[in-house]
């Protein structure tokens, strides 16, 4: 190896670490501060200094309780539709000739803007006169979610070899036998993915939210207005707590795909 | 019992087809035909006009969607000079153990909260600052910079952290499929790293790197998160102009933007499509 693929090298792995501290270190810094007592923006000065005050501050919100009853419903139901119709999706694609039309439809939405999205859904719904509600912004967030969700999906039905299923139906089983027997084990990682990026996809979303919701503000909208509002620390609390919902959920996926690993079911 | 397959098929196929065009193709139509519908009170009515577009003009909304075009494609160029070598990195140099932790890596931002990483900004660009304490510290500053937050350099900087990632993916993807028989051949044949990279890696993965750039243009420019945030005060984009003007019952003038927008979206997808070819991204699930 010659000194210049070195220092190559060298240079690739310290842009590589600095574009992850870009990403990372603002909320990893955030995460920290919510732990400070004071109401200064600082890193609490000593382990012992670390408070849960301020998450304690946040019980006190009037409007935060419905909210994350909110977000957890919309959630919910969007991690229900969007893994269901994945499922679909990917047992569809197998039987399909021009297959490239149907992915191409599936993951269309992801080159739309997602301001233009939450904007022509909203005249949308007023055109057929439905009002806005929990339902309105769950129907945003499955359009949001389906082409990622679609493409686990997806990947996951690709170790699924077509002989599989004849065998099972040569030796008798049912569509339905062969579905639950054959089909589903061995892609279930890819509609448990789905169901993952459902809801946090929904969880984090916000413009489309802010466009399609009725009366009931979601979690990620109720948190905007505190922001921008210029509120008291407790909205690093707030910022801290959602923050770490996803990451458990992060760690619960990694922990279900280390251990349970399918056919050819990887994420990446 | 063929018949009764084929209505199976049917089934399964339609609900997500449906679903797509029916919410996420149809509404898009309706809204470019409405920009050349006539603004009523509170509405608008079947009347070919395109007063919206000339607003736009006359009354010099074209600006700010200038210099949101401006802010997005000066995003996009950074992120594909920085998320490049980053895939390169990622895909050509470390071991596959490494190249799938680094690449779940790169995944956990898209699964936290968009407008938290946002916000988590300020906690470094402001006047008390981690780059402000950081510089002071230093000594290469005196007095902190006024100028860091609340500014066009921070909604350049919270772009760029938001869609760094989806620049990274789709070039390794395409770097994926160049394969590394090619990249050795180029090199057995004495051909040095740059000329390699030159000549032959890059042209092989232009449809990563078309693909990465429309995504990170695109989401730049639908994002309000990053200019309502940390732009300065005053400081104001298409996606504001968009949501006042809907606030203020101005239909057809915000369905003309938004045709606007999807005009340059859509056409950067046929560009893409045509001479990056960026189907071929998604082969490997056909």
């Amino acid at each position: 190896m010659g000194r210049g693929t070195l220092l190559r090298k060298a240079c690739l792995w310290a842009l590589t670490m600095l574009a992850l501290m870009f990403v990372f270190l603002p909320s990893t810094y955030l995460l920290v501060i919510s732990f400070e007592p004071s109401e200064l923006e600082k890193v609490p000065t000593s382990f012992s200094d670390f408070s849960l005050r301020w998450y304690i501050r946040l019980f006190h919100q009037e409007r935060l309780p419905a909210a994350i009853r909110q977000s957890v419903m919309v959630g919910l139901l969007t991690a229900a539709i969007t893994s269901f119709l994945s499922l679909l999706s990917g047992m569809a694609y197998r039987g399909l000739r021009k297959k490239s039309y149907f992915l191409g439809l599936l993951i269309f939405p992801i080159f739309v803007p997602g301001i233009i999205v939450a904007l022509s859904l909203s005249v949308f719904f007023r055109l057929i006169h439905v009002r806005s509600s929990m339902y309105t912004v769950v129907l945003g967030h499955v359009l949001y979610a389906l082409p990622y969700a679609a493409i686990v999906t997806l990947v996951s039905f690709s170790g699924l070899k077509e002989g599989f299923i004849e065998a099972a139906r040569d030796l008798g089983a049912s569509g339905f036998r062969a579905f639950k027997d054959i089909i589903f084990p061995l892609t279930k990682g890819g509609v448990f993915g789905a169901a993952l990026f459902g809801f946090l996809l929904s969880l984090n979303e916000f413009i489309r939210a802010y466009f399609l919701s009725g009366y009931q503000e979601t979690l990620s909208i109720y948190m905007f207005g505190q922001m921008k509002g210029g509120a008291d620390p407790s909205i690093y609390a707030l910022a801290g707590f959602i923050l770490l919902i996803s990451i458990f959920f992060v760690f619960l996926a990694l922990i279900y795909y280390s251990f349970v690993r399918h056919s050819s079911g990887s994420l990446a | 019992m063929k018949s009764r397959e084929r209505i199976l098929f049917f089934i399964q196929l339609l609900p997500p087809a449906l679903f797509v065009i029916v919410l996420g193709v149809f509404p898009l139509i309706l809204i470019i035909i409405w920009s050349f519908w006539e603004p009523t009170t509170y509405w608008i009515r079947p009347n070919l006009t395109i007063g919206a577009y000339e607003k736009f003009f006359i009354l010099e909304r074209y600006v700010t969607f200038l210099k949101t075009l401006r802010v997005s494609v000066t995003v996009t160029f950074f992120a594909l000079m920085i998320g490049y070598p980053i895939a390169y990195f990622v895909r050509r140099v470390v071991s596959e153990r490494y190249r799938n932790v680094l690449l779940f890596v790169f995944v956990i931002p898209f699964f936290l909260s968009y407008i938290v990483r946002v916000f988590s900004l300020r906690l470094i660009l402001g006047r008390y600052g981690v780059i402000n304490n950081l510089l002071m510290w230093i000594g290469l500053i005196s007095e902190p910079l006024e100028r860091l937050l609340f500014s066009e350099v921070a909604v350049h900087i919270g772009l760029l952290s938001s869609y760094l990632p989806f620049m990274v993916f789709p070039i390794v993807l395409s770097i994926d499929r160049v394969g590394d028989s090619v990249i050795e051949a180029s090199q057995d044949l004495g051909a040095t790293f740059i000329h390699t990279l030159i000549r032959v890696i890059i042209p092989l993965t232009k449809p990563g790197i078309f693909a990465g750039c429309i995504f990170v243009f695109v989401s730049s420019l639908g994002s309000t998160v990053e200019w309502d945030l940390l732009g300065g005060v005053g400081e104001f984009a298409t996606p504001q102009m968009l949501e006042s003007l809907m606030t203020a019952l101005k239909f057809p003038s915000a369905f003309a933007i938004s045709t606007l927008i999807l005009a340059l979206t859509m056409g950067a997808l046929v560009l893409g499509f045509k001479f990056a070819r960026i189907g071929e991204l998604f082969e490997t699930l056909e």
